[in-house]
C-alpha cells in the first residue's frame, strides 16, 4: 500500500497514530478481570475521561439536536423510502473495497470474497452500486473497518472515548477510522469535495435510519451517556467477533430462597453496612 | 467508478450462465443453513411460542390502546423471564451493600420499570416476523442459547436476537436477550450502577420509579 497521495498530511497524523495505538496496547494489558470477580466488574468499565466524555457527549448531543437529527428528519420526509434504500446501496457500495481490505488484513477470506463478489455484481448488474443485487443472492454485507482489523491483530479497545462529531469510539476505533480515511481506495480516488460529501451523507443516512430507536432509547434510558457508552463497547465486540457468539456471562439463578436468605443475611449483617 | 461496466448484449447470455450457477452454489449454501436449524429443540419451542405472543400483541395495533399492550406484554415477560434472577444480576454488587428497604423499594419497582421501558422500544414495532435460526448449547449454567432473527419491514438486513433460556424449577424462563451481540443485561447493569455510583442508591430508586412514571404518563398519549 503506498501512502503518497496523502504524505503532507499523513506526518501529524502517524504522530497520533502512534500515541493512541500506544494508548490502546497499554491500556489492554490493564483490562478484563477475572470472571470470578463478575459481580465487581462492572467498574472496570475502562473510561478514565468521563469528565471530559460527558462534556463532548453533551456537545454531540447539541449538534445532533440542532443539525444532524433535523437534516435527517428532512430527508425521511422528503425522500421517499425507496431513493433513500438506493443512497444507501450506493454508499454502501462504496464501502466494499474497504470492506474487502479489511477482511483481507484479517485473513477472512470468505468474508473478502464476499465484499469482491458484492462490489462486482452492484457495481455492474447493480447499476454503480444503486441497487444491492449481492443481498438477493444471499451476497449480505460483512462489514469490516481498520479498528476490527486492529482488535483481531490483538490491539485492546482501550478506554473509551467520546469523539467530538463523530461520537462513541476509543484509541483503536479512532486510528481505524483515521487509517481508514487515509486508505480507503474509493476515498483517494475522490477529490477532497467529493470525499466531504461522501461524508456528510454517510451520516445523515445513518441517522436517518436511527431516528426512532435513539429517541426511544434516549427518552427510556435513566443514564443515557452510560448506556451508549456500553451499547458502542458491545457493538463492537460483536463486529469483531462477525456476530458469532460471545461466551456467555456467568448470570447466577437466584431462587426464592436465596432471595430471601440474602434478605435475612442483609438484616444481620445491617449494622456493618452502615458503618461503609 | 471505473468497476462500473455497462454489460454489452452479446456478451450478457455468457454472464448470465455464470451467474446463474452462482447462483445457485450461493442458494445451496443457505439452504444448507436452513435445514441445521432442524433440530430446534424445546428451548427453541419455548421461544417460538413467547415470540409469537409478542407479534400477536403487535399485530392489531389498531384494535388495541398502549395500555392493553403493555399489559399483553407485562403477562409475556411475567410468564417468559425468571425477573428475579435478572433483577438480582443487574443490581450486581450494589445488591449487597443495600439495606432491605432499598432492596424491597427496588424489586417494586424492578418489574414495573422493565415492563415501561421494553413496552415503549416494543410498541414502535409493527409487521416484523421472525424466525428461530438455531438453538446453541452453553457450558455456563446449562443454559440453550437460541438465535433468532428478526425482519422488519423497514429494513433489508434482519435483527439478530439471541435468548438465553435457562431450565428453572422445572420450566423454561429468558434470563438474557442480546440484540446483534448486545445483552440487555448487561447494559442495564452497568447504566445502573453508573447512576448509583454518581448518585447513591436512593437517588437510583428515585430515577427508576420516574422513569416508571414518565413512561405511564407517555402510554396516555
Amino acid at each position: 500500500m503506498t501512502f503518497g497521495a496523502a504524505s503532507g498530511t499523513l506526518k501529524n497524523f502517524g504522530r497520533v497514530l502512534a500515541l493512541l495505538v500506544v494508548l490502546g496496547v497499554a491500556a489492554n494489558c490493564a483490562s478484563d478481570p477475572p470472571p470470578e470477580d463478575y459481580d465487581d466488574q462492572e467498574y472496570s468499565v475502562n473510561d478514565p475521561l468521563e469528565g471530559l466524555n460527558r462534556v463532548t457527549f453533551e456537545f454531540n448531543q447539541t449538534v445532533d439536536a440542532v443539525l444532524l437529527k433535523p437534516m435527517a428528519e428532512i430527508y425521511v420526509g422528503v425522500v421517499p423510502k425507496w431513493g433513500r434504500d438506493r443512497v444507501n446501496d450506493i454508499l454502501n457500495n462504496f464501502g466494499e473495497p474497504s470492506n474487502f481490505a479489511n477482511a483481507l488484513l484479517q485473513w477472512e477470506m470468505e468474508r473478502a470474497v464476499t465484499s469482491m463478489l458484492r462490489f462486482a455484481f452492484n457495481s455492474t448488474i447493480g447499476l454503480g452500486g444503486f441497487f444491492d443485487v449481492a443481498e438477493g443472492i444471499g451476497l449480505s454485507r460483512a462489514s469490516e473497518d481498520f479498528g476490527q482489523t486492529l482488535a483481531v491483530w490483538g490491539v485492546g479497545e482501550g478506554p473509551y472515548l467520546v469523539l467530538p462529531l463523530l461520537g462513541p469510539s476509543n484509541p483503536r476505533d479512532a486510528v481505524g477510522l483515521a487509517v481508514d480515511w487515509v486508505i480507503d481506495p474509493v476515498s483517494r480516488s475522490f477529490r477532497s469535495h467529493e470525499k466531504n460529501q461522501r461524508f456528510i451523507a454517510r451520516g445523515i443516512d445513518q441517522r436517518s435510519r436511527y431516528i426512532v430507536d435513539l429517541e426511544t432509547l434516549e427518552e427510556t434510558s435513566i443514564d443515557f451517556y452510560a448506556a451508549m457508552r456500553e451499547l458502542y463497547r458491545q457493538h463492537r465486540a460483536n463486529e469483531v467477533r462477525n456476530g458469532e457468539l460471545p461466551p456467555p456471562l456467568p448470570i447466577p439463578s437466584i431462587t426464592l430462597e436465596e432471595f430471601l436468605d440474602e434478605e435475612f443475611d442483609q438484616t444481620a449483617a445491617s449494622g456493618e453496612a452502615s458503618e461503609q | 467508478m471505473k468497476a462500473m461496466t455497462i454489460i454489452s448484449p452479446g456478451r450478457l447470455s455468457g454472464r448470465r450462465h455464470f451467474i446463474a450457477v452462482l447462483a445457485i452454489l450461493l442458494f445451496s449454501f443457505s439452504g444448507a443453513s436452513v435445514s441445521a436449524s432442524a433440530n430446534d429443540g424445546e428451548a427453541s419451542e419455548f421461544i417460538r411460542d413467547l415470540g409469537e405472543r409478542a407479534v400477536d400483541v403487535l399485530r392489531d395495533k389498531e384494535n388495541t390502546t398502549f395500555a392493553e399492550r403493555e399489559s399483553a406484554f407485562r403477562n409475556i415477560l411475567v410468564d417468559g423471564f425468571h425477573l428475579r434472577t435478572i433483577s438480582r444480576f443487574v443490581l450486581g454488587r450494589h445488591w449487597r451493600s443495600a439495606t432491605k428497604a432499598q432492596r424491597q423499594a427496588y424489586n417494586d419497582v424492578f418489574v414495573d420499570f422493565i415492563v415501561r421501558v421494553y413496552a415503549s422500544r416494543f410498541d414502535s414495532y409493527g409487521g416484523e416476523q421472525f424466525e428461530i435460526l438455531k438453538a446453541v448449547n452453553s457450558d455456563v449454567e446449562g443454559d440453550t442459547i437460541v438465535r433468532t432473527h428478526i425482519l422488519r419491514p423497514s429494513s433489508s438486513s434482519p435483527i439478530g436476537v439471541d435468548y438465553r433460556v435457562r431450565v428453572i424449577d422445572g420450566g423454561y424462563k429468558v434470563v438474557d436477550v442480546t440484540v446483534e451481540g448486545i445483552s440487555m443485561l448487561h447494559t442495564h447493569r452497568v447504566e445502573f450502577a453508573s447512576v448509583i455510583n454518581r448518585k447513591g442508591m436512593d437517588g437510583f430508586l428515585d430515577e427508576l420509579r420516574a422513569q416508571v412514571v414518565a413512561r405511564g404518563k407517555n402510554a396516555v398519549n
